[in-house]
């Protein structure tokens, strides 16, 4: 009895630490870019503020070009999450469903793309899409997130597409339905879990990445957020009241849906247990 | 409406690596319109297979399945016209009772109101009329079993298949659905192909039976038949519960006075029966419990001690014990006052025996000295 109480209490403090570190950054950011321009840099440095004001924000929307930041990122992540959720669904079908030749081999491969840091695909991506005339492209930057998000996604409707029983799909063929129909209307509503958590994590990480949109957009018209915010920090100044303020804005969309589909999430990565 | 189903030489082969494995082995018989037609067996007996490959859930290595006279063979299931039960139900989770039964006159296109009518009337006639609005999860086994049901009949398919539908559901409810699909049976009046391990479902339910062994049928005939006649060991010990007593015995005594014997027991046998054994030494000798019968001691074929005694309610499950050990159940009313332990005796009425060939185990002999033969 003792000794459980002081297990839970320990995990308890751990975890509390470990929440001071993840929570503290999110709660300065938000406290920096609310606090008026005037008051940023005059010491003392208080943890909690009493004066707020949106004087970042304002300027942010109006005098930089966050909203064409904010434009291309949403688009470029609509594209990734689009091309994730119907390549990774299929691909995870035909896996799950299918015996082909080469199929573990075609299994490991997806996962050793996996492995490669996305630098070290940035650089060969950058040349083959400048001989495809791809750079400074929505479609160009929507691939090369493809090509990091997918392979892991494939993996995870594969895992879900095992679990879903494979009498499920044969009742709607007995019933008359075709391959392709028993997918849609059996098998996917079964699998939504899965498809949404690919679709968390198509979105994230192409929300989140910079070394693609860095190396692939050098022009500032075609730059995504985190690529954007860099510009902030010049070399005489950096605008730390904006950084905050947009990074405080990136981060809403994220928070939101980590929060909505959380319970999606976290039953599309248990199902490999 | 029902058809007749024909299977021409149909072999699945599987191949696990190097070798490969005939699940179904040449199988070819008839199930006749209308028909119960139950295939029984162990595990791995090719029953489950030789029925996906009537679904067309199967490709088929060898051999045709025709349905009536169409070879149906290369069709895919789509275009079979079947509605099939699944052993773990499969009702699609996130429809309603109504879209589960629906499903296939949605599939075909049939008109909403007409699809309305003939869930309600399928649902009526499965007792589940109050349930259609309902999502699976929220209904009992037996209820969820129904449904599947419903959702294979709704659409009236030429041939209605059921894998092992009664495995999920516990003893009594398995009993309660087991009477209800025979009555669907009488009602629907279509040809009805099951599947089952459970030689109880298969006995009480089928015009026929298919009694299945790695991947052939080695009986086909009706349940009664398949009892009182078996055409190997292995199917009179699998059909019947307890299961048959079938032991060794020694032919002696050839020529003029033909004997049986073993455990010091000996039973004439007519010429017929030797000429029937001729050639060999020992057979098996098989009788079912309940043909053991509770005698007075001057009329006794074998003196036994009782063992053990399981009450089955107006009759007793008896273990006996011969003198050498060999061990025989006897299922008949037993007096109170007969108790653990004591010796009891036990006469077998010749007719009863089933004799067994040693190697093979084909039957060599429905009953002994001529009486109860059937013509074979």
């Amino acid at each position: 009895m003792t000794a459980h109480f002081v297990v839970r209490w320990m995990r308890f403090m751990w975890l509390s630490v470990g929440m001071i570190f993840v929570v503290f950054p999110l709660y300065w950011m938000a406290t920096t870019a609310l606090t008026p321009r005037a008051e940023l840099f005059k010491p003392p440095y208080p943890l909690l503020r009493t004066t707020y004001s949106l004087e970042n924000i304002i300027e942010l929307l109006s005098a930089t070009q966050f909203l064409i930041f904010l434009k291309n990122s949403l688009i470029v992540a609509a594209g990734a999450v689009c091309i994730n959720v119907v390549a990774a669904t299929l691909a995870g079908y035909a896996l799950s469903r299918f015996a082909f030749k080469g199929k573990n081999l075609f299994a490991a491969a997806t996962l050793w793309t996996y492995m490669f840091p996305p630098i070290l695909l940035a650089i060969p991506l950058y040349l083959m899409f400048s001989t495809l005339g791809m750079r400074n492209s929505y479609s160009g930057l929507i691939l090369a997130h493809v090509s990091i998000s997918l392979p892991l996604n494939i993996w995870i409707m594969w895992q879900y597409f095992q679990v879903v029983p494979r009498s499920l799909e044969e009742a709607a063929w007995t019933a008359g339905a075709s391959r392709f129909r028993a997918l849609c209307e059996v098998l996917l509503p079964s699998a939504m879990p899965g498809i949404i958590s690919a679709a968390i994590f198509a979105f994230a990480l192409s929300w989140n990445d910079f070394a693609f949109a860095f190396i692939l957009q050098t022009d500032i018209g075609m730059f995504t957020l985190p690529v954007g915010l860099a510009t902030f920090v010049e070399q005489s100044a950096i605008h730390w009241g904006l950084i905050m303020a947009s990074s405080l804005i990136v981060s809403l969309p994220t928070f939101a849906l980590v929060f909505l589909m959380q319970r999606y999430l976290m039953r599309g990565f248990a199902i490999g247990k | 409406m029902s058809v007749g189903l024909t299977l021409e030489n149909v072999t699945k082969t599987f191949s696990q690596g190097a070798k490969s494995i005939n699940a179904v082995d040449d199988l070819s018989l008839e199930i006749t319109p209308g028909e119960f037609f139950t295939f029984v067996g162990a595990s791995g007996c090719g029953k489950t297979t030789t029925l996906r490959m009537i679904a067309g859930l199967e490709s088929v290595s060898s051999g045709r399945i025709l349905f009536d006279k169409e070879d149906v063979t290369r069709i895919p299931t789509q275009g079979r016209d079947i509605g099939m039960v699944f052993q773990d139900i499969a009702l699609f989770p996130y429809m309603s009772i109504r879209e589960n039964i629906g499903y296939s006159l949605k599939v075909a296109r049939v008109p909403k109101k007409e699809i309305d009518d003939r869930v309600e009337r399928t649902a009526e006639l499965l007792s589940i009329s109050d349930k259609l609005a309902m999502k699976p999860v929220q209904l009992s086994g037996g209820q969820q079993q129904r449904v599947a049901i419903g959702r294979a009949i709704v659409r009236e398919p030429k041939v209605l298949l059921l894998d092992e539908p009664l495995s999920a559901l516990d003893a009594r409810l398995r009993t309660e659905m087991r009477s209800e699909i025979l009555r669907l049976h009488r009602r629907i009046n279509s040809t009805i192909i099951y599947v089952t391990h459970d030689q109880v479902e298969a006995m009480t339910m089928s015009s026929r039976i298919a009694v299945m062994e790695g991947g052939k049928a080695v009986q086909v005939d009706r349940p009664r038949s398949v009892f009182r006649y078996p055409a190997r060991e292995s199917v009179a010990t699998f059909i019947g519960t307890p299961a048959m007593n079938v032991w060794d015995a020694s032919l002696d005594g050839t020529g003029d006075a033909p004997r049986l014997t073993w455990s010091g027991i000996s039973v004439p046998i007519s010429r017929e029966d030797a000429q029937a054994l001729q050639g060999l030494t020992k057979v098996r000798l098989g009788a079912r419990p309940q043909a053991l019968k509770l005698v007075p001691a001057d009329e006794a074929l074998l003196e036994a001690t009782l063992i053990l005694k399981e009450p089955l309610g107006l009759e007793d499950e008896c273990h006996l014990q011969l003198a050498d050990g060999l061990e025989l159940r006897l299922v008949g009313r037993v007096p109170d006052s007969v108790a653990e332990g004591s010796l009891i005796h036990v006469d077998i009425d010749p007719s009863d025996f089933c004799v067994f060939h040693p190697e093979t185990g084909a039957v060599l002999r429905h009953g002994l000295n001529d009486k109860n033969i059937k013509a074979s």
